[in-house]
């Protein structure tokens, strides 16, 4: 099994316990997300839907290409790669 | 279009707003135009830095105004206190050149996205929240910001600025990078800091990455354009 690195925004950092980066086990880009999830709950309800689907206002590259772009979650993932989660952020005031 | 003679309209004069029209204003810009709803607030001061605490009370846009203007007499700035909303953004944007995003809700970041599409007058889109900052020109053929996150979260899923907080330095970082955006947009017609490129930085490790955005062929601003174009 794969070790990838995510890269967590730090707005949503607070459920990784402050970790900017996590190293997660995963074949894919998919893999490794979910095993995240499972290690941080609150930060897959913001990454994830209910239906397992990756929220439309969250995106994730794979080494600085947007999945959507690759196979999405099926993008082959490995230890060298670094998968890095982009929310919609609100602030400006 | 020289940047003295563009319009530029900046849409918040809060923590992005006034960064930016600092930059902008010492870039040589001269005809802005900033919209703001809002009155100063004693939480703002940190990071607004047009206001000062005798400002509390006061329209932002009016204290912003008054003080960039003293710095910058050459300056004209149109000050208008409302808000943008989506009847209003289209005529707004067609009255400028380019528009800077200094808004604080993604709601509202989704209408001037959108404005952006259909008019086709270039946004620097903007966002700010603790620790992180967000930067991308939405230009003509270019991704737009559902190209990037297809749909805006629901209202209370992504925390505001006035809920979550700002590091000033962050907001100060982030408004000005989104000035040479704009600056670098005003100034070619092939920009390659701004376009398709999505800057994403973090002042708690420093990092700043950069992050390709390609258009969705299924996306509504693809099919805008093929209605202009048609």
């Amino acid at each position: 099994m794969n070790l990838a690195t995510v890269l967590i925004p730090s707005v949503l950092r607070s459920f990784t316990g402050g970790q900017s980066e996590v190293r997660v086990p995963g074949n894919t880009v998919g893999e490794v997300l979910h095993a995240l999830s499972r290690n941080f709950p609150e930060l897959g309800a913001r990454v994830f839907d209910e239906r397992g689907n990756v929220r439309r206002y969250v995106n994730v590259f794979h080494n600085d290409e947007d999945i959507r772009f690759l196979k999405a979650l099926d993008t082959p993932a490995t230890d060298s790669d670094r998968i890095t989660l982009i929310p919609a952020i609100a602030g400006g005031m | 279009m020289t940047l003295a003679s563009a319009r530029i309209l900046v849409v918040g004069a809060g923590g992005l707003g006034c960064p930016a029209t600092l930059a902008l204003a010492r870039a040589g810009a001269r005809r802005l135009t900033v919209l703001d709803p809002d009155v100063v607030d004693l939480t703002n001061l940190h990071r607004q830095l047009w206001h000062r605490t005798p400002d509390i009370g006061r329209p932002k846009v009016d204290s912003l105004a008054e003080r960039l203007q003293a710095a910058f007499p050459s300056v004209q700035v149109d000050a208008q206190h409302l808000r943008l909303t989506e009847e209003t953004a289209d005529s707004l944007f067609a009255a400028h050149t380019l528009v800077v995003d200094g808004t604080d809700g993604v709601a509202t970041k989704f209408v001037l996205a959108d404005a952006a599409v259909r008019t086709g007058v270039p946004l620097v889109y903007g966002g700010v929240l603790r620790w992180s900052g967000q930067v991308m020109a939405l230009v003509r053929g270019g991704p737009c910001l559902r190209c990037l996150f297809e749909e805006p979260p629901e209202p209370g899923q992504v925390p505001t600025c006035a809920a979550a907080g700002v590091l000033g330095p962050v907001a100060g970082w982030v408004g000005g990078l989104q000035a040479q955006v704009a600056l670098e947009v005003l100034s070619t017609r092939e920009p390659r800091l701004g376009r398709g490129t999505l800057h994403v930085v973090d002042g708690r490790t420093l990092r700043w990455r950069r992050m390709e955005v390609r258009r969705r062929a299924d996306c509504a601003c693809a099919r805008a354009v093929s209605e202009v174009a048609a």
